[in-house]
């Protein structure tokens, strides 16, 4: 393990001399944060990647949710390290084209895309959403008649970026039926 | 570039959905194409609408469901006419008919006048007042039965028709109503244990 060592201002001062200790120290200090060096500062989770929305799909959860509820219930959750933005890609319809269902994405609670009357047929609903680090994304889906005969349907939940790879601190998958 | 755009939630955000791919996006309040946004800068912006309340779920959701207790709601509604008869004897009523009939019309099979004697004998009657017996009891039943049964084909075909599942219960309850009406004008009101309004 590399020792992590400070480097203060007053040596890096204009006329400061460059000797072998300081750069010994900045060839140093880098591996010594890798390698998790407790003198070091840590690596932040904003820090761990950071993504651009594509359409390339790097993480897809193909199950299928079939919860119903007459209020809103988030079916598919996510956790994200890191920071950006990720394309949140899910397909879905409804049982009953008299009593549809609505779907949305939720960021930390605050709706940042919703659609209203979805019909019997599945339809890719995506929307680009911006994160930070801890930032909880979630799929959400609520049925008009608390029936089994009218509920909605949710699957193959999708992050999408230009192909970097999110991190995922957590997934939760909520199946219903 | 945008199209669609609507506030979608309390702060007013606004999500937009890109014309080239479809891709909704969302524009938080203080960034400035929120504002661009909300300025309708970038089209229209329909406002945002709180979700309704949920409706009561209708008390049968399905057709199937609807059907079920028009056929449970028969069989409750005939339960007086049958007199708790077994099935099995219930089967036989047809057969008994028309040996009821030919037992008085003095020429009736083997078969046919074992059929009357032999119940005639355990119940101690004469068995041409047993065939009298049967006949008359046939006719009221025969006359509720195929009333029912149009009944029934009737509210089928009306509840097949329903578009709104909170239809089918007051579909039912018409029917209900109008099974009432035709037990009484059949004479069948006290058979069928209904009392007839006074006039």
């Amino acid at each position: 393990m590399t020792d992590f060592n400070e480097i203060l201002d007053s040596e890096i001062d204009p006329g400061s001399p460059l000797n072998t200790s300081l750069f010994s120290r900045l060839a140093r200090n880098p591996l010594a944060i890798a390698e998790g060096d407790v003198s070091a500062p840590p690596i932040r989770a904003q820090a761990m990647t950071r993504v651009a929305a594509g359409s390339v799909p790097v993480r897809t959860d193909p199950r299928t949710s079939e919860y119903y509820s007459t209020s809103w219930t988030a079916v598919y959750s996510w956790v994200l390290y890191g920071s950006g933005v990720v394309r949140v890609s899910v397909e879905s319809k409804g049982s009953n084209n008299t009593y549809k269902p609505n779907f949305r994405i939720t960021k930390n609670g605050v709706v940042v895309a919703l659609w209203e009357g979805a019909l019997t047929a599945y339809e890719v609903r995506e929307a680009d959403v911006s994160f930070v680090a801890g930032d909880l994304l979630q799929w959400e889906q609520i049925t008009t008649l608390g029936n089994a005969a009218y509920k909605p349907y949710s699957r193959n939940f999708t992050l999408k970026t230009a192909g970097e790879l999110p991190l995922v601190a957590e997934a939760i998958f909520e199946p219903g039926a | 570039m945008f199209q669609n755009l609507k506030i979608v939630n309390p702060l007013g955000g606004i999500q937009a959905e890109r014309i080239d791919d479809g891709v909704s996006v969302y524009f938080a309040p203080g960034e400035l194409v929120h504002d661009l946004a909300l300025a309708g800068t970038l089209g229209p912006v329909a406002p945002y609408v709180p979700p309704p309340p949920p409706e009561k779920a209708p008390t049968y959701a399905t057709e199937a469901e609807a059907v079920a207790a028009m056929v449970a709601w028969i069989e409750e509604f005939t339960d007086p006419l049958i007199g708790g008869t077994p099935e099995e004897e219930r089967l036989s009523w047809p057969v008994k008919e028309v040996a009821a009939r030919a037992y008085l019309g003095g020429a009736p099979s083997d078969d046919e006048r074992a059929m009357i004697e032999g119940e005639a004998a355990v119940t101690g009657e004469d068995a041409a007042e047993l065939a009298e017996l049967i006949l008359a009891k046939a006719a009221p039943y025969r006359a509720a039965v195929s009333a029912l049964a149009g009944l029934r084909r009737k509210v089928a075909a009306a509840l097949a028709a329903v578009t709104d599942p909170h239809q089918y219960e007051p579909t039912l309850l018409a029917a209900k109503e109008e099974a009432r009406a035709l037990a009484v004008s059949l004479g069948l009101g006290a058979a069928f244990g209904i009392e007839e309004a006074a006039e």
